[in-house]
This record gives C-alpha cells, sequence and structure tokens, in this order.
C-alpha cells in the first residue's frame, strides 16, 4: 500500500487534533516541522487556548523547530522511533523551547496516524 | 606596563602569606589530577544501560557544563593580564595554575562526552536566553574588558560574573545536582569523581574572587555597590536558567513510565543555588567592616 504524502499526514493530524482538543492542555506551543528527503516541506502545528491545528507552511513564529527526514519522521508517527530517541540518535534536531519538544512524545501518541 | 620599574623578589621576595599566594601552593599540591587518568569505562557501560528518556537526562548539565568549563578556559586571560600588569605578583603565580585548570576541566567533559558517545550531539539547544545572557555574552565581555582597564570596577565585575556567579552559583548548583542525581541512582562513577576534582579546583577559583572582590570592596561602598549590582542583575538571569533546568527535569520525569533509577528533585536545585547565592553575597558584605584593603590584609595574613 502507498504511504500518504507528507501533506496528507499533516491534514490527518490536523483532523486528529480539531475532533479530541482536551488532551492538549498543558502542550500550548507553535510546533514547526522542517521534514526533509524526498517528500520535503515545512508544517506547523499550532496548539492555544482554542485547541490546536495542522497546517502546510508557516504561520506563527515557532516556539520549537524540528528538522527530520521523512523518513525518520514516518517512523517517528509509527512508533516505531520516539522523539527523545530521535535526538539522542542525532536523527532529531531541535531549535527552541526543548522542554515543548518533550510534550510531542505525549501529542503524538494521541493524535498521530499509524501511517 | 611597558617597562618594569623594579622586580620583587629582586628587591625583596614573594609574600609567602599572601592569600594568593596560598592558593598558588594548594594548587600545585591538590590540583595534580588528569583528566585522561580517570576511566570512563563503567559510565559508557551505565550510559549503554539506560533508555533514552533516562540518558536525556544528562544532557542538559552536561551541555551547560561543556560550554561552560570552555568558555571560562577562554575567557581568562584578561583578568590574568590585569593583575600582572598591576604587579600582583602572587595573584599572577596563582592564575597561571587557574588557566590550567579550566583547560582540564573543558578537557573532562569533551572526554566523558566521548566515552559515553553523544561527542557529536549537538547540545546547545538546552542553552536558553538566560544561559546565553551569562556565557555568551555578559561574561566574555565584562573578562575582555580587562585587556584595556583593570579599575576597580572593571576588576569587581569581571570576578563577579566569573568567579561568583559562574562558578561559585552555577557550577556549584551544578556539581551538586550531578552528585544527588547520578550518585544516588550508582551511575557514571567517572564522571562523578571528575567533579570531585572540579569542584576542588573550583573552590580555588571562587576564593580568589571572593579575595578579589573583598580587597577592594573593604572600606569603599561605591564598590560594594558595584558589586551587590551587578550580583543581583545576574541573579535573574542564573535563577531563570536554573528554573529552566527543574522545569525540564519535570517533563523528562513525566517522560520515563518504567521504574527507573534516574531520580530527579526539581526543589533541589533551586533551594541549592539560592544558598549558594546568598554565601557569596555574605562572603562580600563581611568585609565592609574593614575601613581599608591594608586593614583587611593585616587581618587575614
Amino acid at each position: 500500500m502507498a504511504k500518504p504524502a507528507m501533506k496528507t499526514v499533516f491534514q490527518m493530524i490536523d483532523a486528529a487534533l480539531k475532533l479530541d482538543p482536551e488532551k492538549l492542555e498543558g502542550s500550548e506551543g507553535v510546533y514547526q516541522f522542517n521534514i526533509t528527503g524526498e517528500d520535503s516541506g515545512t508544517y506547523q502545528m499550532i496548539i492555544d487556548e482554542n485547541g490546536g491545528k495542522a497546517i502546510e507552511g508557516t504561520e506563527k513564529d515557532p516556539n520549537c523547530t524540528l528538522t527530520i527526514s521523512d523518513e525518520d519522521y514516518r517512523d517517528m508517527l509509527a512508533g516505531a522511533l520516539n522523539p527523545t530517541e530521535a535526538f539522542m540518535s542525532g536523527k532529531l534536531t531541535i531549535e527552541g523551547d526543548i522542554g515543548l519538544a518533550l510534550k510531542l512524545q505525549g501529542i503524538l501518541d494521541e493524535y498521530a496516524p499509524r501511517v | 606596563m611597558v617597562h618594569h620599574e623594579s622586580f620583587q623578589t629582586v628587591k625583596g621576595s614573594i609574600n609567602w602569606d599572601d592569600p594568593m599566594y596560598k592558593l598558588y601552593e594548594k594548587a600545585k599540591k591538590i590540583g595534580t589530577w588528569n583528566p585522561a587518568d580517570i576511566d570512563f569505562s563503567q559510565d559508557a557501560k551505565d550510559f549503554q544501560s539506560l533508555r533514552d528518556e533516562e540518558r536525556i537526562t544528562a544532557l542538559p548539565l552536561v551541555s551547560a557544563f561543556s560550554a561552560g568549563e570552555e568558555a571560562v578556559t577562554l575567557d581568562i586571560l584578561p583578568m590574568m593580564h590585569a593583575m600582572a600588569n598591576q604587579g600582583r605578583l602572587e595573584d599572577t603565580m596563582y592564575l597561571t595554575t587557574f588557566v590550567h585548570e579550566e583547560a582540564k576541566h573543558t578537557e573532562m567533559f569533551a572526554r566523558w562526552q566521548k566515552a559515553v558517545g553523544i561527542a557529536n550531539l549537538d547540545l546547545s539547544v538546552f542553552h536558553t536566553d538566560s544561559y546565553k545572557k551569562i556565557f555568551y555574552e555578559e561574561l566574555p565581555e565584562s573578562m575582555n574588558r580587562l585587556l584595556t582597564d583593570d579599575s576597580p570596577e572593571a576588576v569587581i565585575r569581571a570576578a563577579t560574573v566569573y568567579n561568583m556567579v559562574v562558578e561559585g552559583i552555577l557550577a556549584e548548583s551544578g556539581y551538586n545536582a550531578f552528585r544527588e542525581i547520578f550518585r544516588k541512582a550508582g551511575l557514571f562513577p567517572g564522571l562523578l569523581k571528575g567533579i570531585d576534582y572540579l569542584n576542588m579546583d573550583e573552590g580555588r577559583h571562587i576564593q580568589f574572587g571572593i579575595y578579589t572582590i573583598q580587597r577592594l570592596v573593604a572600606g569603599n561602598d561605591e564598590n560594594y555597590k558595584i558589586f551587590n549590582d551587578y550580583i543581583d542583575e545576574l541573579w535573574v538571569h542564573a535563577y531563570d536558567f536554573i528554573n529552566y533546568l527543574t522545569d525540564l527535569a519535570v517533563q523528562q520525569e513525566k517522560l520515563i513510565t518504567y521504574e527507573s533509577k534516574v531520580k530527579v528533585d526539581p526543589n533541589l536545585l533551586k533551594s541549592f543555588a539560592e544558598r549558594q547565592y546568598k554565601i557569596r553575597k555574605s562572603k562580600i558584605d563581611r568585609v565592609r567592616k574593614y575601613e581599608s584593603a591594608e586593614e583587611l590584609e593585616r587581618a587575614i595574613q
């Protein structure tokens, strides 16, 4: 089965965030994903008092920027690679608030499509 | 100092009772450890035995120390330059050991990072704006000012940021955190041994800073104010960074959903740092009772 495009993956995350925003409390911030590789692109996950959304491109200044390859990001969504492991192995580089980045694990556990 | 007018050891001798000379003697006797002799093999095994969520607990502290030790290694020379220009022979002699020790501290952390396999991991993500304010800006600015200005104000500011805040508050608090977390967990014996050596060296370094400031503050309220205002200004940033470390530790602990040896007490670092801040201030405050630096020197020697 063909893997969904990265754009579609973020659309799926967007839908999940909007469907069930209650578990986002305490994770407020702007997470920017710089995805490298064949399916590269820039996306943001914006979580604020109104809930959460994921968009393609940039809408706000990020609190933390995560740079990762498309393949490693897919592994992360599939649960085969957690953000801490990715950071420790150098697969994920983080700029900005690493405290916020650490919360990503919980968010992905709740909202990531298993693609 | 373009020309020498005379030489202390020709006209007379070294002041063997000078507190700075005594620090020099101690450094020669005690500060002989070699970072290359520390065995980090158990540390490497310990690191491998941990899960990623546990491993990451060590990184903010290691990141702060690696950069911190490198910064103080690179930034200490202007102090030596200033003391030499003032003809302070005993201070200059002591500072020769100080410079060497800072280089060893930088080496020790670099060796540990290499031994556990994180030498190529970019840890600068842990440097917050507050950390950068102290280590990237205030420290080099205050120290480099000494190259062209060795006034009491410049010396006080340099010793305040270097010896009182970076070494006396942040490094001391960091050593304590390492011991609290990893000694209790029975991990990283090599690193902890290195920390013990570092701590002994830093004790002398802090003493150098305390005495340098004390002799400028004795009988001089204006100089005392320079010290007091500057340490208060820097404390805001130091405490903000410590808050960040403790908040991060809380976040990291949430990721550890299994039984782990690595435990962090978030209040410990804060309360320890606060205590260091108060101690540093009190060490300077106590010499205000002296009328002059000469009176202080007579009382100490």
